[in-house]
């Protein structure tokens, strides 16, 4: 247990330094890289960008420890229940309707609204698909989940190649995913609070998640309640992802990998694992985005997708490949 | 009586798994369910368990339907041991053990005696994905232990009143893949807790076991109550020729006791 | 002590920052569009752009990248402290953070759609009283460029058009599928006004199968290749094009148009009709490329 806290001790830690370093890095437009604290006229960005890093990097997480334990799958993320194929979707419909009504509010394609709308509607689908005799089935979730996925991806072509020119390489600059930065009060701090509310309530059915690991009627032998929990636990983590979706985009790697990261530092008690989850997965963000700000090579900016995927492949490969060590 | 099973059928759509089936189980008593493969014996510990809602008549356990009873309240009477426990976290042994207390006030003796009890004292620290399937079987008993395995247990309700019920303690082939020394280690834990007062219901294949360690049988065939009585009224050889199509002898096992033998499939070559 | 003198000047040219010396209460411009950066360069106030996107290329690339419309850098883009901030919204509407920044720091947003020839001549005409002070001699200056320019678009547009071919003309952008500049899109413009024949009749960009290609049947193909390899063989470029039984592929009438702006709706228009109607003048003496 020692272990474990400090274990938690160092990942705050290491989570406030990483964002020390995204408010300190400084990429001046002439002299280049440097670090220094920002200037008041604009550290309100790097705040905001922290913040908001914050939030959609802890958001993944604590969503994918949510699903693994509700599917009992270590490979399960947000995104196999369609959750970003269903943002994807309200994204471009929005935009598609957009450009043919002239509705000048629902062209904007980086808005949270329809986003929210589209991954909340494949959350409700999957829910209502996913269940056997009344009780939500892992297999049949996954499963319904990858059907639903391709048929949003598969309607988003065809919206694609209706809409006229422009927008759709708008559509794809949404689907790599990114920080936003300069985001206004009111969506930040629903994305914050939407966090917060998240991981608490994650981390207090920590018990509840660490019994139903047993088998369904075995869970249930020991006074856990699996009905409820499953629903309670799909709900929640569909929020927590669909928010984060609608805010960056859809960001790889981060739903799957802080959770096996979290469990070899505090091992898989899943009170202490969703904290600890949620600072994994927010300095992987925040990091991204440091590094985002920080290279460039006269091109633009690196979306963050880029440097969450490239670390995070790597590190997947080693988790699979030593997944004795690391049980889910 | 707290164990009743009353005019019990479950049907998976046009299978009839179990039909009409009334029997009552006794505290303080050892019951093998008995049955060939697919006579119900599962389908049977499901109902018991409340895992799965009877089609027709039910399980009662303190005069209270059990499927329609909150796990909570349940898991304070009822232990379960399935064939096979599957963990899917690499919780450590004495981890798993420990959420047997899942309804119950936590308590760190019995979780130490629960692990003692099965000797797995050594291994509490281990990864419990880690072991070979016959050391978790002794953990998923050690568990059921931490939960009841006191036998007569004072139930702490939510609301915080204490109150007398008996343990339940309900297993499906708890022993399978276990060495043979520890099979018996696990039987007499068992008798342990039916000497304390809890109701034990063990689904078995093994007829000699069985013949050696239950009170009392149910045999199962084809989704129906075949027999049920005392271990010796059951296991007659004619009822077992019927059942099982395979010949069985009594004889005399080592120590003078009454054992069971099937005959074999056909006589074995030796050289 | 030519040498050396000539080496000193290379020295002090290379000290940093080569900035040119302009007044504090310069215009300080970031062009959000490569097509209004070109537009810049021609009208000389290239010297004013103190930020651009990743796209514009013909800048001098020491000039910060503060995003483009799509993923703005606002920090980078307030850190430039511009004054002037030039874009061509896309399709789904402008970032509404940019909106809210200039007006907040009180910076001139020019927003222009360049779609066609008449938009293009607007935004030229535009730029120069849209950033400089009545009366001033960079605008003057800056004008009269702008005169210049609209000038040669009006020549190019006007100038006889014996010897050009007038056959059904395909102007291609991609291959795979096959997308065509369509008769409203300005390139499709552009071809009309210097006497060619879209062999397309349909707005925008439309994409064609190779059977729609075939029945459409064009006598010459254009495939527009901005920056593409001088000396690329026109029919090594086409691809699945080349194996079209179609009269521009019997009659050898098919040319790669490479000017590096042809993409841009911008000042370089007059290039870019001029390329198009070299090539389609060699056409009318009858061979391609």
């Amino acid at each position: 247990m020692n272990r474990r806290a400090a274990g938690l001790a160092a990942l705050v830690i290491i989570t406030a330094l990483i964002a020390l370093l995204r408010l300190l890095v400084d990429r001046d437009p002439y002299a280049g890289l440097s670090l220094a604290w920002p200037d008041e006229s604009y550290a309100v960005f790097r705040w905001t960008s922290v913040l908001a890093g914050f939030a959609i990097g802890a958001s993944l997480a604590v969503s994918g420890v949510l699903l693994q334990a509700l599917l009992r799958n270590p490979l399960a993320s947000p995104f196999i229940l369609g959750v970003s194929s269903g943002a994807g979707l309200g994204v471009m419909t929005a935009m598609a309707i957009g450009a043919y009504a002239g509705v000048e509010s629902l062209r904007r394609g980086t808005n949270a609204g329809p986003a929210l709308l589209g991954a909340l509607a494949v959350l409700g689908i999957v829910y209502v698909l996913g269940r056997r005799k009344g009780l939500l089935d892992p297999l049949s979730l996954v499963l319904v989940g990858v059907v639903i996925a391709a048929m949003c991806g598969a309607i988003t072509m065809f919206l694609q190649r209706v809409v006229p020119e422009g927008v759709r390489s708008d559509f794809v600059l949404w689907m790599m995913g990114r920080v936003p930065q300069g985001i206004e009060f009111r969506p930040l701090a629903m994305a914050v609070s939407v966090m917060l509310a998240g991981t608490f309530i994650a981390a207090s059915l920590g018990r509840a998640m660490d019994a139903a690991t047993l088998g369904d009627d075995e869970a249930r032998s020991i006074g856990l309640a699996i009905g409820p929990l499953r629903g309670g636990v799909f709900v929640l983590a569909g929020a927590l992802a669909a928010m984060s979706v609608a805010l960056a985009g859809p960001i790889a790697f981060v739903g799957l990998i802080s959770p096996h990261a979290a469990r070899i530092v505090v091992g898989p008690r899943h009170t202490i694992l969703v904290p600890a989850a949620a600072l994994i997965g927010a300095s992987l963000i925040i990091g991204a985005d440091a590094a985002s700000q920080a290279i460039e090579f006269g091109a633009g900016r690196m979306p963050v997708g880029v440097f969450t995927a490239l670390l995070g492949g790597p590190v997947f490969i080693w988790l699979l490949k030593h997944r004795d060590i690391v049980q889910t | 009586m707290t164990l009743v099973i009353d005019q019990l059928s479950h049907r998976y759509g046009a299978i009839h798994a179990l039909q009409g089936i009334s029997v009552r189980a006794e505290p303080g008593r050892i019951t093998a369910v008995l049955g060939p493969n697919a006579s119900g014996k599962s389908t049977l510990l499901r109902c018991i368990i409340g895992a799965i809602a009877p089609t027709s008549g039910c399980v009662t356990i303190d005069n209270q339907p059990v499927h329609k009873l909150h796990p909570y309240w349940l898991a304070q009477r009822v232990a379960y041991v399935p064939q096979r426990s599957v963990v899917s976290a690499a919780f450590t042994v004495r981890e798993v053990v420990e959420l047997g207390r899942y309804a119950l006030p936590p308590s760190r003796a019995r979780i130490d005696e629960a692990l003692e009890k099965l000797e797995l004292v050594e291994l509490a620290d281990r990864p419990y994905p880690n072991l070979s399937v016959g050391q978790q079987q002794r953990v998923a008993l050690a568990r059921a232990m931490a939960q009841l395995g006191r036998g007569d247990v004072a139930v702490v309700t939510r609301r915080g009143k204490a109150m007398p019920a008996t343990a339940h303690l309900i297993l499906d082939e708890p022993t399978s893949a276990m060495d043979l020394k520890h099979v018996h280690q696990a039987m007499s834990v068992l008798r342990e807790a039916a000497n304390g007062g809890a109701t034990v219901l063990i689904a078995m294949h093994d007829l000699a076991l069985a013949a050696a360690i239950a009170d009392e049988a149910w045999l199962l065939h084809e989704g129906r109550l075949f027999a049920s009585g005392s271990v010796c009224e059951v296991l007659n050889v004619e009822t077992l020729h019927e059942v099982y199509g395979v010949s069985f002898e009594w004889t005399r096992g080592p120590g003078g006791k009454p054992a069971l033998l099937s005959a074999p499939p056909e006589p074995a070559r030796r050289p | 002590m030519v040498g050396l003198l000539l080496f000193t000047t290379l020295l002090v040219s290379c000290e940093p920052p080569p900035q040119v010396s302009i007044a504090t209460d310069a215009p300080r411009i970031v062009s959000l569009s490569p097509a209004i950066s070109r537009t810049l360069i021609d009208l000389g106030m290239e010297p004013y752009i103190v930020g651009r996107t990743p796209f514009c290329d013909s800048l001098d690339p020491s000039i910060p990248i503060v995003g483009d419309l799509l993923d703005l850098n606002v920090e980078q883009l307030i850190r430039v402290n511009p004054t002037h901030v030039y874009v061509q919204p896309p399709a789904s509407g402008m970032d509404s953070r940019l909106g809210r920044l200039a007006e907040e720091r009180l910076w001139t947003l020019g927003a222009w759609h360049l779609n066609d020839v008449v938009d293009i001549a607007h935004l030229i005409g535009d730029l120069p009283p849209r950033t400089f002070e009545e009366g001033t001699p960079e605008l003057d200056a800056s004008l009269a460029r702008a005169q210049a320019i609209l000038k040669r678009i009006e020549d190019v547009i006007v100038a006889p058009r014996d010897g050009v071919f007038d056959g059904r003309t395909m102007l291609i952008v991609g291959l795979d599928p096959v997308t065509v500049f369509g008769s409203g899109t300005y390139l499709g413009e552009i071809l009309g006004s210097v006497g060619g024949v879209n062999a397309v009749d349909m707005d925008g960009y439309p994409q064609l199968t190779l059977e729609d290609v075939t029945r459409l049947n064009p006598e010459a193909i254009i495939l527009v290749r901005p920056g593409a390899v001088e000396g690329t063989l026109a029919m090594d470029a086409a691809g699945p094009l080349a194996r079209l039984d179609v009269a521009a592929l019997r009659d050898g009438r098919v040319a790669l148009l490479t000017h590096k702006d042809a993409f841009l709706p911008s000042s370089a228009l007059p290039e870019v009709a001029e390329a198009l109607r070299a090539i389609l003048r060699r056409f009318g003496e009858g061979g391609g490329t």
